[in-house]
């Protein structure tokens, strides 16, 4: 049994349920135990155009605390990922920035921070360490339904911070909904943003761009989406109906977490994995 | 950059201590200056804010790199950067402007611009309560409201000691890259 | 066996260089200094290079008695002939020595107090070696007659042309199955627009009928040894499966084979079949089968071919050969290959999104479409076409050069595009437009003549709708408009890189290359097609991305190269070799092993021909017998002695000629600094240097020590690096015992071209000097 810190950042525990229920319910089928880390907070992703000082000490900060347990990270979110990750990565490559935040850690809150651990995210803990193999092994209940995968920005990019997958044509989640029976290509607005960070300061064109997606996944002829990211579900599943209206089109897309899919295809329960939370249609279930 | 240059449209000049504290501050986040630059208007071509928003990100770097700081600072252009990340990807020169509009964004609240949209929001909720939001009730498509304790999800982790916490965040809050 | 000259007259050179040297370094300063010591005579000149300084040193050496001379200039690597030619009509050409007070004093210092009293402790270094100097004489060598030319691209196949009128026997050596190269691939070629296979089909011809010429084809170079003039070089010839005698190239066997094979040549356009001709008015015009292919060969099936070939040509028993070709000089002319961008944004996986040659290909009238600009998904002409510049080129993530050729490739593509479209939208998407050469600029009005929209700009990504349709969104800085465009056929101007094998081949023949891949010339404005190794030469895209015209140029110039270095049959060569003194030597038997030339015998004799004078032998004798005659153990010694005496502050920076050495002179052209404690001694090779040769510096007061040697792969002595590397560490365990710390002891591989990273290694050396008071 293979422990990891579970940390979840703001979004996934403060609204998009689906995904927490779907990944606590399915996580000890592949020999995980997830650790809740006690004295969390928000990764700061949200406040590098505030103040990067601040960011980077929130990120350390969490980075801290799962290290104090021993334990490697998995964080289903990937803005958290990346915040986490290019953290990381910036404190080990500038002595300047290492001592300043590890010296704040310290003095404020009693934090040691290090740096050495390694974080994932759905996508390459699902394809890289847990492995195609043995999820094929899980499936019971073949999905068979045409499945757009959307990644979204923060999963695949920016390349040299190392991300779950590459930033052209990244093809993990498409090679995990194959095991998992259902059918997939790709598709050229796969990497087209959903738009959520324009939320903050621009709502309707954030809702734009969220109806855009969804219209072009629509018009290929896909039966339903998966996604990795609490704010891509924010913005293309629980505001599907709104970015219908922005862009004026009839939107109706089934979209799932992965983490649901591999439920789902594992036969578990519906209300178990939190498919009745999506808010778009779940036709293809029937 | 020096004082023969003049902009005859706003009648200012290039700030050159701006511009140096750019280019060191991107230098500790492990990024090149921007003089680099050669404005093939790649990152434009597929910035995702200026699909909509008219963010012209090469445009920016061009303004930098002449040391026209002062006037990104004041822009609301840099905040429609949504922080996909095409710019920094796709670079052939590997420059960043979404990172250096952090930075200068960075600035512009240090010295007193009001943070928008729901900004203040955000940073309050992290402050106050160590998240962005309160775990929220939502509905499912039956119409059901449902909160994590109704779920049997686990109680939200929060820090433990909300005001050493609140505190260094307060104070890291006002502090620049530029000063460590 | 080498003794200091008791009673020397040393005539010591200072070059103001104009002010290149004089701005920082203070000539009358150091002229007065030296003057102080009896035994030299100092004299200045501004520029010590030309016809007066030359003179200066001329009646220097007739007045004034002098037997040896120090010349204090610019780097050896620049004018160490002109002053050889000088001295050498008064002294033997070897009693002198030269300091680097420019590329690597003058030019990467601003400190004039410390520049000058660096140029000091240089001068006074060599001045202490050039005591021990003593006179080389020379030997008369063989040399062979017969040349290798390996590539039959434009390029090559020039230089053969160049070669055999001059009457040389040339072996003309080509990979693929038909000579000609990429240039048989276009269509027209600017900036005159004329047909490329109407202009390369004529030196093909004449290459196959010229008496001096040897065509190999299917054949490459696998192994190499030798030294200039009497290089071996291995050939392997894979079969052709045909009587080349027999076949008339009827085509018949093309036409009935049964298998189907994707066609390099018309760069996935076409098909084409296990057994065919090249290409039209290949050179020979031979049927070649792809032996993995054809199910005879593979499987021992069909074996139509050989049933109905009219002139029984056909050979299915054929096999490899391999031959020794003994040659003097050797010409690299492998060319290149457009980049390959799978997996990019540029989305080349899709059928209409192509690159320049296979643009070229569609417009070529023997091409696969029949001179037709086709969109390969649909086969119908295209109503709208992007050309998109440097896709790849001038880019950190693949390529950071600009591949030279594109601008003008391309211009002159849209040009033919909208004289065969007439009524096609045609953009071209780029970030500058380079056209430097003669009628370039003016080939590139021609271009806005042809109402070619111009977008000063370059898109993100190439996308495709639902129906596989190709959009794109760039945004253009000239209309300050963010357009989005919906075109019919993509081309990309790809980057250029070497040919596949390019890096194999270097290594084999020891050549430089740079970080980029493509071959490294000797120096890059005044030896453009020489190498580093001695009767190598390098011609073409090999070197780098270029025009016909400049490929034209570098391979005659090549071939007066190598006239020049085979002029007869025999050469004096310089004893600059090993010497072994015979009542020193114990018979140990250590350098004879050491030796990767075989030039000891078991009789302790050298083989002055074969020997290369790395110095490897010299550093691995026990007893100090065997010495090199142009870098004697004394004369090593007494340089770092007499840098050390005017400066004890100093870090030791033994480099190799070829590419530590380079490395810090193209520090010096770049004009990056670094500390005045850095004082470099020059080497042949870092094999020459023994364990006591790297503690040395640090008994007489050094307070770091570096040995830059060539990178792993690349030593020209083929293994002085390892041996040297293996010695760092012997000598740093030994200086640990000593307190005197092994960490100032460092080792580091460089590429000749890599000045940013001399730069670096120097400040990180002179920073741990701070650190670590002197103890």
């Amino acid at each position: 049994m293979k422990k990891l810190g579970l940390y979840l950042g703001c979004t996934i525990p403060t609204e998009q349920y689906g995904y927490e229920m779907s990944i606590r319910e399915i996580m000890p089928e592949f020999d995980i135990e997830l650790v809740d880390l006690e004295n969390a907070s928000c990764c700061g992703a949200p406040l590098k155009s505030v103040n990067l000082i601040m960011q980077m000490y929130l990120s350390a900060r969490n980075i801290a605390i799962c290290e104090s347990k021993g334990l490697d990270m998995y964080t289903p979110c990937p803005q958290c990922h990346l915040s986490l990750t290019e953290t990381k990565n910036r404190l080990k490559d500038s002595e300047k920035l290492r001592e300043k935040i590890v010296k704040e850690l310290r003095d404020y809150e009693g934090l040691k921070y290090k740096g050495d651990l390694n974080i994932y995210h759905t996508v390459d803990l699902f394809y890289d360490k847990i492995g195609l193999d043995v999820i094929k092994k899980k499936v019971k209940k073949p999905l068979e339904w045409n499945i757009a995968c959307h990644y979204g920005c923060q999963t695949v990019r920016y390349s040299d911070a190392g991300r779950p997958d590459i930033a052209e044509h990244p093809s993990k989640m498409e090679k995990i909904i194959k095991v998992l029976g259902g059918k997939t290509q790709d598709y050229s607005e796969k990497l087209n943003c959903c738009g959520a960070p324009l939320m903050i300061t621009h709502k309707e064109s954030a809702l734009t761009k969220a109806g855009e997606k969804l219209k072009a996944i629509q018009d290929r002829n896909f039966d339903a989406t998966a996604i990795v990211c609490p704010f891509g579900g924010r913005m293309l599943d629980s505001k599907q109906e709104k970015a219908g209206s922005t862009i004026g089109e009839k939107l109706d897309m089934p979209v799932f977490y992965l983490t649901q899919l591999i439920g789902l295809a594992m036969d578990k329960e519906k209300n178990k994995l939190g498919i009745d939370l999506n808010l778009s249609s779940s036709k293809v279930l029937s | 950059m020096t004082d023969s240059v003049t902009d005859l449209f706003n009648m200012t000049k290039p700030e050159k201590d701006k511009y140096k504290n750019l280019v060191k501050e991107l230098g500790i986040l492990g990024i090149e200056p921007p003089n680099i630059c050669y404005q093939c208007s790649k990152c434009t071509s597929g910035c995702e804010a200026m699909k909509l928003l008219e963010l012209e990100p090469h445009s920016i770097m061009a303004s930098a790199k002449a040391g026209f700081i002062d006037e990104i600072m004041q822009s609301d252009l840099i905040w429609e950067c949504i922080g996909c990340y095409k710019c920094r990807e796709r670079c052939p020169q590997k420059m960043s402007p979404v990172d250096l509009m952090y930075i200068i964004k960075n600035w512009s609240v240090s010295s007193g611009k009001q943070l928008p949209g729901d900004y203040p929001k955000i940073l309050q909720g992290i402050l106050s309560t160590g998240y962005t939001q309160n775990p929220l009730d939502v509905r499912d498509k039956k119409n059901n409201t449902w909160n994590r304790d109704s779920l049997g999800l686990p109680k939200l982790k929060r820090p433990i000691d909300q005001k050493k916490f609140t505190e260094a965040i307060s104070k890291l809050a006002t502090e620049g890259i530029g000063e460590i | 066996m080498n003794n200091i000259d008791k009673d020397p007259k040393i005539g010591v050179f200072l070059c103001h260089c104009g002010d290149n040297i004089a701005d920082t370094v203070k000539i009358k300063e150091l002229k007065k200094e030296l003057s102080k010591n009896k035994e030299l005579v100092v004299k200045d000149h501004l520029f010590m290079c030309s016809e007066s300084g030359q003179n200066l040193i001329l009646k220097t050496l007739t007045d004034e008695n002098i037997d040896r001379v120090v010349v204090a200039s610019c780097s050896p690597k620049h004018h160490w002939n002109i002053f050889k030619n000088c001295i050498q009509q008064k002294l033997n050409p070897y009693m002198w020595e030269m300091a680097n007070i420019r590329e690597q004093c003058s030019w990467v210092h601003s400190d004039k107090e410390e520049a000058t009293k660096k140029a000091l402790s240089l001068i006074t270094g060599a001045i202490n070696k050039v005591k021990y100097h003593e006179p080389i004489g020379t030997k008369e060598v063989h040399l062979n007659r017969d040349v290798l030319v390996i590539g039959a691209g434009i390029a090559g196949m020039h230089a053969s042309l160049e070669l055999a009128d001059k009457d040389f026997h040339v072996y003309l050596v080509e990979k693929s199955p038909s000579i000609g190269g990429n240039m048989t691939k276009l269509g027209r070629t600017f900036p005159t627009d004329d047909c490329s296979m109407c202009t390369v089909s004529p030196i093909m011809n004449e290459v196959n009928s010229h008496p001096n010429i040897e065509l190999m084809t299917l054949s490459e170079v696998v192994d190499f040894s030798g030294r200039p003039g009497e290089y071996i070089a291995t050939v392997s010839t894979t079969p052709r499966y045909v009587n080349p005698d027999k076949c008339t190239g009827c085509r018949l066997c093309t036409e009935k084979c049964p298998v189907s094979i994707p066609s390099d040549y018309e760069l996935g356009l076409e098909e084409t079949k296990a057994i065919h001709i090249p290409f039209d008015s290949c050179v020979p015009e031979i049927a070649v089968i792809e032996g993995d292919a054809c199910l005879k060969i593979a499987k021992g099936k069909c074996g139509i071919c050989e049933k109905i070939c009219p002139a029984d040509a056909i050979e299915y028993n054929q096999k490899a050969k391999a031959r020794k070709l003994k040659i003097g000089a050797v010409t690299v002319a492998t060319g290149y290959q457009q980049m390959d961008l799978s997996g990019t944004e540029y989305n080349y996986e899709h059928p209409d999104v192509i690159n320049g040659l296979q643009l070229e290909r569609m417009i070529t009238p023997s091409g696969p479409t029949g001179g037709k600009i086709i969109c390969p998904s649909t086969g119908q002409a295209p109503k709208a076409v992007t050309f998109i510049q440097c896709a790849g080129s001038r880019d950190q993530r693949h390529k950071e050069y600009c591949s030279n050729i594109c601008c003008m490739y391309s211009s002159k593509n849209a040009k033919i595009t909208r004289s065969k479209l007439p009524d096609a939208v045609i953009n071209m998407c780029y970030i500058d437009i380079r056209a430097p050469g003669r009628r370039y600029e003016e080939y590139y009005r021609m271009l806005r003549e042809a109402d070619v929209k111009m977008i000063m700009g370059r898109p993100s990504e190439i996308m495709e709708d639902q129906n596989g349709k190709l959009y794109f969104d760039v945004f253009d800085k000239a209309t300050d408009k963010f357009l989005q465009i919906k075109p019919d056929l993509i081309v990309l101007a790809t980057a250029l890189e070497p040919s596949k094998g390019t890096k194999e081949m270097a290594e084999l023949l020891h050549l430089q290359y740079g970080m980029d891949g493509f071959l490294s010339p000797l120096h890059v404005k005044i030896a453009p097609v020489d190498t580093t190794t001695e009767g190598i030469y390098i011609v073409g895209t090999a070197e780098a991305p270029k025009s016909i015209q400049a490929c034209i140029t570098d391979a005659a110039s090549a071939a007066s190269r190598t006239a020049t270095l085979l002029k007869e049959d025999k050469s004096i060569i310089d004893l600059t070799t090993a010497e072994i003194d015979s009542e020193k030597c114990t018979k140990c038997g250590r350098c004879i092993e050491e030796c990767n030339y075989s030039a000891i015998t078991d009789d302790y004799e050298i083989i002055d021909i074969a020997c290369r004078g790395c110095g490897k032998c010299v550093a691995v004798c026990p007893e100090g017998a065997i010495d090199i005659r142009h870098l004697t153990n004394n004369q090593l010694k007494a340089q770092v002695d007499g840098i050390l005496s005017v400066d004890p502050d100093s870090i030791i920076v033994y480099a190799t000629e070829t590419c530590g050495y380079t490395a810090a002179d193209i520090a010096g052209t770049s004009r990056r600094e670094y500390s005045t404690k850095v004082k470099i001694v020059k080497l042949p090779c870092v094999g020459r240097l023994s364990v006591d040769d790297m503690i040395y510096p640090f008994e007489k007061g050094a307070k770091g020590v570096m040995v830059v040697a060539c990178p792993e792969g690349l030593c020209h002595y083929i293994d002085g690096d390892a041996a040297a590397k293996e010695k760092v560490q012997e000598a740093k365990k030994i200086l640990d015992k000593k307190n005197i710390g092994g960490k100032k002891l460092r080792f580091v591989p460089i590429v000749s071209p890599d000045g940013i990273k001399f730069q670096k290694i120097c400040q990180e050396e002179a920073a741990k000097i701070k650190e670590v008071p002197n103890d």
